[in-house]
């Protein structure tokens, strides 16, 4: 299955440059325009990435995030076009993976994108093989004493 | 002290809690002259280093009415109350004239404010001289003056820090906006750059296109921007000349629709302009004022058609922008040609606060006038009063 990205921008012309990028890495890839509709997407489609911008009307990009990693440990890259330290440090506080200051160069998008993604799939196998360990430890006293 | 004057020295202080410092002086001095004679009273400030005493208020109540305005006549004595801190009084040296204003018997008194100095001087023409037991109603009086002033000294200074803080506020604010609106067209550029730079992939020919033409536009954008900030500067410090020429509004009117319906499809102008002779403009500058305008109306009013009336009048051309859009919240209006002031909640709108400043200044540069008129839900309209003849209105 291809890996799916959520793409959160109040500019259409922002949505179009990372739609456009994404795609030829062969990503599926959702758009939303707003705090609240990126919300909405991301409740009714399950995605691998999400690509937030901060300034977002109705609800900031922050705020977003506050509320996905509420139930979502999803890889999320904030786009701020504030370079200012605190709204960096503030993006990886509510809970980013990783943050692009705009304007930024779409092959170093591409590349974070990459790295954010290839991190997740490690701790997946992290957490799988952990799993396994847990798993294997419970069962095999019980097999040994039978 | 008797129960009269008692009363009397009460009501006598109770005009200083007045908001407007020169009806609590009014209401002062016409109660004091119930009791104290005088034909003129005058205040004398020094401020700070300053020699030269200057008349802050002056009031003709008997003789002399007619000089009210002119005011030498306590000078000399205000100098002296200034230099001494002394209360000082004075008499003619010319006891007998038929001229009663030539004999003036003078009665100055300090009045101390913080960093600055001043006398209360009244003039009696032709006499009778000021009596001692008159001194200490004349003393009071200049007290409550005192305080009157200095109350409308700290008034000032108040609401002198609240525009400074203002100003502070909406400079902040412009930083803010200006670092965004620069950032987002520069965004763009490089976005779109980078996407055709990439070597990893390869873009169909149209989509190239696609590419160069948001980066083409995002510049013209890019350069439209760093344009009203280098006027607004010019126009800010007065250094932009205008260039006026005979200028026909009503074909520059219409041939400015006609490139604003030719970028915006669908979009509604009616134009009711009476053929009207030139006025003396500069065509470039009353361009941009329009041009503002069109681009307001398209963007906070999206949808509505935009109306554009030409009025000609003997000396005047009135030119109208009304648009049927959402309307300015009416606490807005007072700010809204001001420099960096955005509306509120315009959030998605792109904007840098400075188009409307930037139309007031031209039009006041063509010694016209700009005002809107808007109702929330119905919509707005500018009205821009141009003179024929810029140079032969005061």
């Amino acid at each position: 299955m291809a890996t799916r990205i959520l793409v959160v921008d109040d500019e259409p012309r922002y949505l179009r440059l990372l739609e456009a990028n994404l795609l030829t890495e062969k990503f599926e890839v959702f758009t939303a325009v707003d705090g609240e509709k990126a919300l909405e997407s991301f409740a009714a489609n399950p995605v691998d990435l999400v690509l937030l911008d901060v300034m977002l009307p109705r609800m900031d990009g922050f705020a977003v995030c506050q509320r996905i990693r509420q139930f979502s440990n999803v890889p999320i890259i904030m786009l701020t076009a504030k370079g200012e330290e605190q709204d960096r440090v503030r993006g990886l506080d509510v809970g980013a993976d990783d943050y692009l200051v705009k304007p930024f160069s779409v092959m170093e998008l591409l590349a974070r994108v990459r790295a954010v993604l290839r991190r997740a799939q490690v701790t997946e196998t992290e957490q799988d093989r952990f799993l396994h360990m847990v798993i294997c430890e419970s069962i095999l006293p019980v097999l040994k004493s039978g | 002290m008797d129960g009269e004057t008692l009363d009397f020295f009460t009501r006598l202080s109770s005009p200083i809690v007045k908001d407007d410092w020169k009806k609590s002086l009014n209401a002062l001095f016409v109660l004091l002259r119930r009791k104290f004679v005088f034909d003129n009273l005058a205040i004398y400030l020094v401020e700070g280093t300053e020699n030269t005493p200057e008349v802050v208020y002056a009031r003709a109540a008997g003789r002399g009415r007619n000089k009210e305005a002119e005011a030498s006549w306590g000078e000399e004595i205000a100098n002296q109350v200034i230099s001494t801190g002394k209360v000082t009084e004075s008499a003619p040296i010319k006891k007998r004239s038929t001229d009663r204003t030539a004999m003036p018997y003078l009665l100055g008194l300090p009045i101390i404010l913080p960093e600055r100095r001043g006398a209360l001087v009244f003039v009696r023409f032709g006499g009778p001289k000021f009596k001692p037991e008159q001194m200490p109603l004349a003393t009071l009086a200049a007290t409550h003056a005192a305080n009157a002033l200095e109350q409308n000294i700290l008034r000032e200074n108040l609401t002198q820090l609240e525009h400074a803080r203002h100003r502070a506020q909406l400079q902040d604010d412009f930083i803010a906006t200006i670092s965004h609106e620069l950032h987002t067209p520069l965004g763009f550029i490089k976005g779109y750059t980078t996407s055709l730079l990439r070597s990893d992939t390869t873009w169909d020919s149209d989509t190239q296109r696609e590419f160069l033409a948001i980066i083409d536009e995002e510049s013209d954008h890019l350069l439209t921007l760093i344009d009203h900030m280098l006027d607004s500067a010019r126009l800010q410090s007065g250094n932009m000349s205008m260039d006026f020429q005979p200028v026909r509004l009503d074909s520059l009117l219409r041939d400015m629709a006609q490139r604003v319906h030719g970028r915006h499809e669908g979009l509604k102008i009616i134009l009711n302009l009476p053929p009207a002779p030139p006025i003396q403009a500069d065509t470039v500058r009353l361009s941009q004022v329009f041009d503002n305008l069109f681009d307001n109306a398209i963007k906070y009013a999206p949808g509505s058609k935009i109306t554009i009336s030409l009025q000609v009048k003997e000396y005047w051309r009135i030119i109208t922008f009304t648009d049927l859009g959402p309307g300015i919240p009416p606490e807005h209006i007072p700010f809204l040609f001001e420099r960096f002031y955005r509306v509120p909640g315009q959030f998605s709108k792109s904007g840098t606060g400075l188009g409307l400043f930037i139309c007031k200044q031209i039009v006041h540069a063509h010694h016209g006038r700009i005002s809107v008129k808007t109702a929330p839900g119905k919509g707005t309209a500018f009205k821009i009063e141009l003179p024929v003849r810029p140079d032969k209105v005061e």
